[in-house]
C-alpha cells in the first residue's frame, strides 16, 4: 500500500542516520555528471540575484549616505543609523518599532487561536462544509488596499455597519469612532487584518490535522479518549511544526506591514502616529507623504537595514531549526 | 511681444510634435484636450499627450523617472518653498522660463510661489483659497449672518447646535485637514500681521497671541460632529453636499464634489474671522501647482507653445469653466454658473493675506516643517493628548532647528 | 474526519462557521451592492438593496478606466508571470529538497531572504536595470520583476512540497535510468499539480494587484495594468464612489472566477495529504 505523504521514515528499518535516500555529494568528488542537476536551480538564482537580491542590497548600502532621492550622494558612515537608533529619529522608530511588535503578538494570536479552531470544526464529521473553504479563503484574494478601503466604510462612526450593528443589538457604548482614537486605531486595524488573512491559517491547519495519521487518533478514541483529549494530547503536538512556520511567515510579513495602514490612516499613521509602522516610517523618509518631503532615501535604507536585520535571523533560526526537526521528526 | 516674436520662427509653426505631460490631477484630462483643439486652431501640429498619476505617487513615479532620464516634456510641480521643487530646481530638471514664456498675465503673488533665484520655474495653473464654507438655507433659516469675529462664529455655531444642526464636519482622520483648518484660522486670528513678524523671528508661537488661538480652536471641537476623529473627507463633503452640516473648513476645491452629489445645494463662503474686531479677515490663499519644462525634453519649441497658451486669458477662462476651479491667471472671469467661484475669486483678490505659515510659505521649506507638526499634534490637541501650549512649544522648538530666524 | 461530534456539538459547531462565514461575506456583499447603487445612496443608504440597479456605473468604469485594455494587460502579465514563476521556482524547490550539497543551506536562506524585503526600497536600482536593458514601459520588463519577486515565496512552498512527495516512484524511476530533469518533468509535476495550483494562486493574488511596479516601469495608457486603472478614480480632491465600486467589482471578478473554478484543486493542494 502507497505510504502516505508525511509518514515517518523511523520505519524503514536499518536506516539510520540523517541522510535518508538522498544522494550525497562531497565536494571532492568532481563529478560533472552528478552535479548536472544544479543547472536546474540557475534560472531561479539567476532572475533572484539581478532583479531582487542585487537591487536590494545595493539599496541598503544606500544607509551609509544622505542622499534626497536625487542629485548627488553624500558618505556619512554610520550618522545614520545613531540619528535612527539614539538622534532626532529615534522616538519615532521606537513607537513604530513598538507597534510592529504588537501588531505580531496579536496577529499572531487572532490567526492562530481562530485557525485552529476552525480548522478543527472543518476536520469534524459535519456534513456540507466543503464550500465554507472557499468563502474562508476569499477575503485572501482581495488587494489589501480594497480590504483597508472596504474596512474604512464599514467603520464609518456614524453610519457605517459595526457601529449600526452596535447599535442595534443595543451595544451602543461600543459605536466608537474606531479609526478615531489612539487607542483602538492599531487594534482596529490588526483585526482587519486578521480578518483578511484567517482563511489562510485556516486551510493551512486543516491541512496538517487532515495529515495526522487516523489509527493513531482511532486507537486513543478505543481506548476511550474523549475528542478534547484527542485534541489536545494527539493533534496539537502533531501542528507544532505548521504553527512554527506560520508564525515566522507572520512575523516576517508583520515587520514589513505597509498597505493596510496606508489604506485605513494614511502614511502618518494617525491618529497622532498612534497606527504608525516602520513600513509607514520608511516610506514618510524615503518618498515624502502628505504634507512631509521626503528625508532621505539614505534614511529610509537605514530603516530598511534594521528591519532586515530585525528579520532575517529569524529566517535563519528557521531554516537551521526548525526544518531540521521537521526533517528528523516526519 | 518682441520675445515671442523670436520664440516662432515661421518654419515652426507647422512642425507636427507631440507634447508629453506628467500631472497628478485626474479632473485636468478635458482641459488639455481642449487646448490641443485650440492650438490646433491656431495651425500649431501639436498633440498633447496627458498621463494622470495617483498625487500620493506621483512624486515617486516623477522622480524615479527623472533620475533615470525617461520623463515628460512638461511636468506638474508644486509650490515654492517647497523641498519636492527645489530638488527638481536644484538638479537641474527645469529650465527658467523667464525670457521664453509670455507671465503677465500672472499677479506677483501667483508668481512668487513659483520664483527661486529671482528666476520663474513654472506657469501656475490654479490658485487655491481655503476658509470656511457654508449652507446658505441653513443660516437663512436662523437668520445668521457670516460672522465678523470668531466669538460670532461661536455664536453662530451654539445658535445651530440648540437647533439640532451639526454646525462643523472636521475629517480629524485625515490629519492635512487639521493643519489647514489651524493655518486658515491663523491669518485672521493672531492675523496675518503677527504671522509676518513671526516670520522674522520676531514673535514665536509660545506667544499668548497664538496660543489663545489654539486654545479657542480646541474649545470649538464641541461643535464638531460626534467622533470627528474617524472621518475623511470624503464623508465630509457627502455631510455638507447631503445638508448634514453647517460648515466645512475647507477649500473651493471642494464645490465640484459638492455639487456633483447635490446640484441644488446653496453654499456660500466667508473667511476665518479675526479675534480682535479691528484686525481685518484674512484668507489663505496659495498657488495650486505650476507646469514646468523639463530640462531633458526633447520637443521645447512645441512645449513652450503650449506653456505660452497656458498663460493667456483664453486659457484661464477655459482652466475654470472646465474644472470648476480657480485659474492662476488674472483678470479672468469666473463662469457665471458657478457664483462661489466669482465671490472665492474677488476674496482672493481682495482679502489674500500676505502672510502665511502652512504651504507656500517659508516655514514649508525644512524639515520638520509646520505642516509636518501640525498635523500629528493637532490630532494631539484634539485628543486631549496635549495641550495648547505643548503644541505651540513643539511648534517653536521644531521649527527652531532649522529655521533660520529663529535661531539666533 | 478527524471528529466525531454528537449533535450538540455539531449545532454550536455550526453556529460558529455560519457567524464566520457571515462576517467574511458581509463585507463582500457591500461592495458589490454598492456598486450598482449612487453616490448619495452609497453614504446615506448603505445596507439596503439599491433603489435601482444602475448596471450604468459598471458601464461608465469600463469605459472611463480603459478596462479592455487594462484587463488584457493585466491578464498577460499575470499568465506569463506565474508560468515564468512556477516553472524557475518549481526547478530550484526541486534540487533544493531533494538533493545535498555544499551551500544548499545558504542559498535557501539567500533566496528566503527575500521574504523580508520591502518592495519599494530598491525601486531606483530596479528601474535603472530595467532601463538600461531596454525594458522599460515594455510589459515583458514587469514579468521578469514579478517572476524574480515571486521566487523566494514560491521555493519556500514547494520545497516543502516537494519534501512530502513519496520517494518510492522517483526510486524506481532512478534505477531505471532516468536523469534528474526527467523525474523532476515527468514524475514529480504532475503529482504536485494541486500544490503548483496553489503557488499560483498566491502568485496571481499578488501581482494582480500590484500597482506599485506598473506605476514606476510604465508610462504609455496602453501598457497599463487594472490597478493604475482604479487608480483613476481617485482625483486629487474628488472620489466617484459609485463608478469606484463598479470598477473595484470589476477588477476583482478574475481572481473569483479563478478561484472558484481552481478551488477544488487550490484546497486540495493547501490540505494535501487528505485526498488520497
Amino acid at each position: 500500500m502507497r505510504g502516505r505523504a508525511g509518514r515517518s521514515l523511523s520505519d524503514r528499518p536499518g536506516k539510520a542516520g540523517p541522510s535518508e535516500a538522498r544522494p550525497t555529494l562531497y565536494l571532492s568528488e568532481v563529478d560533472v555528471r552528478k552535479y548536472s542537476f544544479l543547472w536546474m536551480l540557475f534560472p531561479a538564482l539567476l532572475l533572484y540575484t539581478v532583479f531582487i537580491a542585487y537591487p536590494f542590497f545595493s539599496s541598503l548600502g544606500l544607509s551609509f549616505y544622505d542622499w534626497p532621492g536625487i542629485g548627488p550622494k553624500k558618505f556619512i558612515g554610520l550618522s545614520n543609523y545613531k540619528n535612527i537608533l539614539s538622534g532626532f529619529m529615534a522616538p519615532e522608530f521606537y513607537r513604530a518599532l513598538g507597534h510592529n511588535i504588537v501588531f505580531f503578538i496579536w496577529s499572531l494570536i487572532l490567526s492562530v487561536v481562530p485557525g485552529l479552531f476552525f480548522a478543527f470544526l472543518l476536520s469534524a464529521d459535519i456534513k456540507g462544509t466543503k464550500f465554507l473553504k472557499v468563502i474562508y479563503f476569499f477575503p485572501n484574494t482581495l488587494a489589501i488596499v480594497v480590504v483597508g478601503f472596504l474596512w474604512g466604510l464599514l467603520l464609518n462612526p456614524q453610519w457605517g455597519l459595526v457601529n449600526q450593528l452596535f447599535r442595534v443589538l443595543g451595544l451602543g457604548f461600543l459605536a466608537k469612532p474606531w479609526l478615531g482614537n489612539t487607542s483602538t486605531a492599531l487594534p482596529t486595524i490588526i483585526f482587519v487584518t486578521a480578518w483578511r488573512g484567517l482563511g489562510f491559517y485556516i486551510l493551512v491547519y486543516l491541512a496538517a490535522i487532515l495529515g495526522i495519521d487516523r489509527e493513531m487518533t482511532e486507537a486513543a478514541r478505543i481506548d476511550g479518549a474523549t475528542e478534547m483529549q484527542i485534541a489536545g494530547r494527539i493533534i496539537l503536538p502533531h501542528l507544532l511544526p505548521i504553527i512554527a512556520t506560520t508564525s515566522m511567515l507572520k512575523f516576517i510579513w508583520t515587520f514589513n506591514i505597509f498597505d493596510i495602514v496606508y489604506a485605513m490612516e494614511g502614511t502618518q499613521g494617525g491618529p497622532a502616529g498612534s497606527t504608525d509602522v516602520l513600513g509607514t516610517l520608511f516610506y514618510r523618509i524615503a518618498f515624502g507623504g502628505l504634507g512631509s518631503s521626503q528625508v532621505g532615501m539614505g534614511l529610509g535604507a537605514t530603516v530598511v537595514t534594521l528591519i532586515f536585520l530585525l528579520v532575517f535571523p529569524v529566517s535563519i533560526f528557521y531554516v537551521f531549526i526548525v526544518e531540521k526537526r521537521v526533517e528528523r521528526g516526519e | 511681444m518682441l520675445l515671442l516674436c523670436l520664440m516662432m520662427p515661421a518654419w515652426a509653426q507647422s512642425k507636427p510634435a507631440t507634447v508629453t505631460i506628467w500631472g497628478w490631477r485626474a479632473q485636468d484630462v478635458d482641459v488639455w484636450k481642449s487646448v490641443e483643439t485650440a492650438l490646433k486652431a491656431k495651425g500649431e501640429q501639436i498633440t498633447i499627450k496627458y498621463e494622470v498619476f495617483p498625487p500620493t505617487e506621483y512624486d515617486s513615479k516623477l522622480l524615479v523617472s527623472l533620475q533615470g532620464g525617461v520623463g515628460p516634456d512638461l511636468m506638474y510641480t508644486r509650490r515654492l518653498p517647497g523641498a519636492r521643487t527645489q530638488a527638481l530646481i536644484d538638479n537641474s530638471y527645469l529650465v527658467p522660463l523667464d525670457s521664453s514664456v509670455d507671465l503677465s498675465n500672472f499677479d506677483n503673488v501667483s508668481l512668487s510661489f513659483i520664483r527661486s533665484n529671482n528666476k520663474t520655474w513654472g506657469v501656475p495653473f490654479a490658485n487655491q483659497i481655503v476658509g470656511i464654507f457654508y449652507n446658505k438655507a441653513m443660516f437663512d433659516k436662523y437668520k445668521l449672518k457670516e460672522p465678523q469675529t470668531w466669538d460670532e462664529l461661536v455664536q453662530v455655531a451654539e445658535t445651530l447646535q440648540k437647533n439640532g444642526i451639526t454646525p462643523f464636519f472636521v475629517s480629524g482622520k485625515e490629519a492635512w485637514t487639521l493643519a489647514m483648518q489651524n493655518a486658515m484660522v491663523g491669518v485672521s486670528y493672531p492675523g496675518d500681521a503677527w504671522i509676518g513678524k513671526l516670520a522674522e523671528g520676531k514673535a514665536k508661537f509660545t506667544d499668548p497671541e497664538y496660543v489663545n488661538m489654539l486654545k479657542d480652536l480646541n474649545a470649538l471641537k464641541k461643535y464638531y460632529q460626534k467622533d470627528f476623529m474617524a472621518n475623511t473627507t470624503a464623508e465630509q463633503d457627502v455631510a455638507f453636499a447631503m445638508e448634514q452640516v453647517a460648515m466645512v473648513f475647507y477649500g473651493v476645491w471642494g464645490n465640484t464634489n459638492w455639487l456633483k452629489t447635490n446640484p441644488d445645494l446653496k453654499f456660500d463662503y466667508f473667511p476665518v474671522p479675526p479675534k480682535d474686531k479691528n484686525l481685518p479677515a484674512k484668507a489663505y490663499i496659495y498657488m495650486d501647482g505650476a507646469y514646468g519644462l523639463s530640462s531633458a525634453s526633447k520637443n521645447k519649441d512645441a512645449a513652450l507653445k503650449v506653456l505660452n497658451y497656458a498663460g493667456t486669458k483664453a486659457y484661464g477662462e477655459l482652466f475654470s469653466s472646465t474644472t470648476g476651479e480657480i485659474t492662476a491667471i488674472k483678470g479672468v472671469t469666473m463662469p457665471a454658473s458657478k457664483p462661489i467661484l466669482v465671490k472665492c475669486y474677488n476674496k482672493m483678490v481682495t482679502i489674500a493675506s500676505t502672510n502665511r505659515y502652512w504651504v507656500g510659505s517659508p516655514f514649508d521649506a525644512g524639515m520638520p516643517s509646520v505642516y509636518n507638526i501640525l498635523q500629528e499634534n493637532m490630532q494631539k490637541m484634539y485628543l486631549d493628548q496635549m495641550t495648547p501650549e505643548e503644541l505651540a512649544k513643539k511648534l517653536q522648538d521644531g521649527i527652531s532647528t532649522w529655521y533660520p530666524a529663529f535661531k539666533k | 474526519m478527524m471528529f466525531k461530534l454528537n449533535g450538540l456539538q455539531k449545532a454550536i459547531a455550526w453556529i460558529f462557521l455560519a457567524l464566520l462565514a457571515f462576517v467574511n461575506l458581509y463585507p463582500i456583499g457591500i461592495m458589490i451592492l454598492s456598486s450598482f447603487k449612487s453616490t448619495r445612496e452609497i453614504f446615506l443608504k448603505p445596507f439596503n438593496l439599491p433603489a435601482v440597479w444602475r448596471w450604468s456605473n459598471y458601464v461608465s468604469a469600463w469605459q472611463r478606466a480603459d478596462f479592455a485594455t487594462y484587463f488584457k494587460n493585466s491578464i498577460l502579465v499575470t499568465a506569463a508571470s506565474i508560468a515564468a514563476i512556477l516553472l524557475v521556482s518549481s526547478m530550484a524547490a526541486y534540487v533544493i529538497a531533494r538533493f545535498d550539497f555544499k551551500f544548499k543551506r545558504g542559498i535557501y536562506l539567500f533566496l528566503l531572504a527575500g521574504l523580508a524585503l520591502p518592495t519599494r526600497l530598491a525601486i531606483i536600482p530596479i528601474f535603472l536595470i530595467m532601463r538600461s536593458l531596454n525594458l522599460l514601459d515594455k510589459l515583458s520588463g514587469l514579468v521578469i520583476v514579478y517572476a524574480a519577486g515571486g521566487i523566494a515565496f514560491s521555493v519556500f512552498l514547494l520545497v516543502n512540497f516537494f519534501k512530502k512527495l513519496p520517494r518510492d516512484i522517483e526510486d524506481s524511476a532512478k534505477i531505471d535510468g532516468a536523469g534528474p530533469f526527467r523525474i523532476y518533468w515527468q514524475i514529480d509535476l504532475p503529482l504536485l499539480k494541486p500544490a503548483l495550483v496553489t503557488v499560483a494562486m498566491f502568485n496571481f493574488i499578488d501581482v494582480w494587484n500590484d500597482f506599485f511596479f506598473p506605476l514606476i516601469l510604465l508610462s504609455s495608457r496602453v501598457k497599463k495594468t487594472i490597478p493604475l486603472g482604479l487608480q483613476a478614480f481617485f482625483g486629487e480632491y474628488t472620489i466617484e464612489w459609485d463608478v469606484l465600486f463598479a470598477a473595484l467589482n470589476i477588477s476583482v471578478l478574475p481572481i473569483l472566477i479563478i478561484f472558484l473554478i481552481l478551488s477544488k484543486q487550490f484546497i486540495a493542494g493547501m490540505t494535501e495529504g487528505a485526498l488520497k
